[in-house]
């Protein structure tokens, strides 16, 4: 996936914090539903956005689901931790199984930003159609190195 | 007031009286204005039965519930809050048309989040006690409840629908406990509908 497919205005919502708590959301937001979230399409898709907001260091894992005392507190590469990943959503998952699997969570100085930028918007949405680009707008509050 | 219930509104008028007589024992234990609250709304849902208010429209009996509802989680401390919760009885949230009835009324409390409508937040007093027991009265009909880990609890409510406990939340912004309710497969929401809980 590319950054400027990660930042398709169509998913936008996926940069709602509450949106990626649970794998079922980040589908959700991706546009997938009660009938085509358990398909190759979903989970392909569905790890290949964790992966760019990963990657992009957007987010971290919450909870490793049913790894979580394994891999707890643990430092892990991006490749690693995305063959964990495929290993815990198995093909075919349905909706109960995404509540097993792993959580995120959007890394704190985004949270901060966002809190502080979109105080006076009614919603998220309204505060990223203002900005306009939000890549722009997140890499102007990235923790410099 | 259960008296009346009782004799003239039929079985949902039944349910009602049984669950107010079901809390004269624990009485003792309420504050005055505990009490007050509850007379209160008592009285409230006893004349809308009478005006028929409650009759008249589909899902009646719920709305009859949303002021338990909303005292438990805004006007009463944590101690009577459980109390009222635990009285529901298990009939009141019966998978099918019962329960779905009743996520759409808790999917409507507190008030919108700016993540968006799909997002409510109630803010109270003692908020991971009151959610804990609300996800408890909500879930009496599971068909399984899961522990799984960071304190997530999955109840598994039949034909793929779910709700979701969890006492932090991912999201940030310090957030207690989160109730989660999935009925995307009952047609209720297009998204998941999350209850934040804050303290006041």
């Amino acid at each position: 996936m590319t950054t400027k497919e990660l930042f398709d205005p169509k998913h936008i919502d996926i940069f709602i914090p509450d949106n990626i708590e649970f794998i079922s959301f980040i589908l959700t937001s991706l546009g997938y539903g009660n009938t085509n979230e358990s398909s190759e399409e979903a989970r392909e898709h569905g790890l290949d956005t964790i992966e760019k907001l990963l990657e992009l260091e957007l987010i971290e894992v919450f909870s490793w689901g049913h790894y979580e005392d394994k891999l707890k507190g643990k430092e892990i590469p991006l490749i690693k931790k995305m063959r964990y990943m495929a290993e815990l959503w198995p093909k075919g998952a349905k909706r109960g199984d995404f509540y097993e699997m792993p959580m995120f969570k959007y890394k704190d100085w985004y949270l901060e930003a966002l809190e502080r930028d979109a105080k006076d918007f009614d919603t998220y949405e309204d505060f990223f159609k203002k900005i306009g680009n939000l890549e722009q707008w997140i890499e102007q509050n990235r923790p410099k190195e | 007031m259960a008296d009346g219930l009782r004799k003239f509104h039929g079985e949902e008028g039944k349910m009602m009286a049984e669950y107010f007589e079901s809390l004269i024992s624990d009485f003792g234990s309420f504050t005055t204005g505990d009490l007050q609250s509850f007379y209160d709304v008592a009285k409230s849902i006893t004349e809308s039965y009478n005006n028929r208010m409650f009759d008249s429209v589909s899902g009646g009996f719920i709305a009859g519930i949303t002021p338990i509802l909303e005292i438990a989680l805004f006007e009463v401390g944590a101690p009577v809050a459980i109390k009222l919760l635990k009285k529901i009885p298990v009939s009141w949230v019966y998978r099918g048309a019962r329960l779905n009835n009743m996520v759409k009324k808790v999917g409507l409390l507190g008030r919108m989040s700016n993540s968006g409508n799909h997002i409510r937040e109630v803010v109270t007093n003692a908020p991971v006690t009151k959610a804990r027991e609300l996800f408890k009265t909500l879930t009496k009909h599971a068909v399984s409840i899961k522990n799984l880990p960071k304190g997530v609890v999955k109840a598994d409510m039949g034909n793929g629908n779910f709700i979701i406990y969890r006492p932090i939340t991912a999201s940030g912004s310090n957030v207690p406990a989160t109730i989660t309710l999935d009925f995307k497969a009952a047609g209720i929401w297009s998204k998941e509908r999350h209850i934040k809980f804050i303290a006041q």
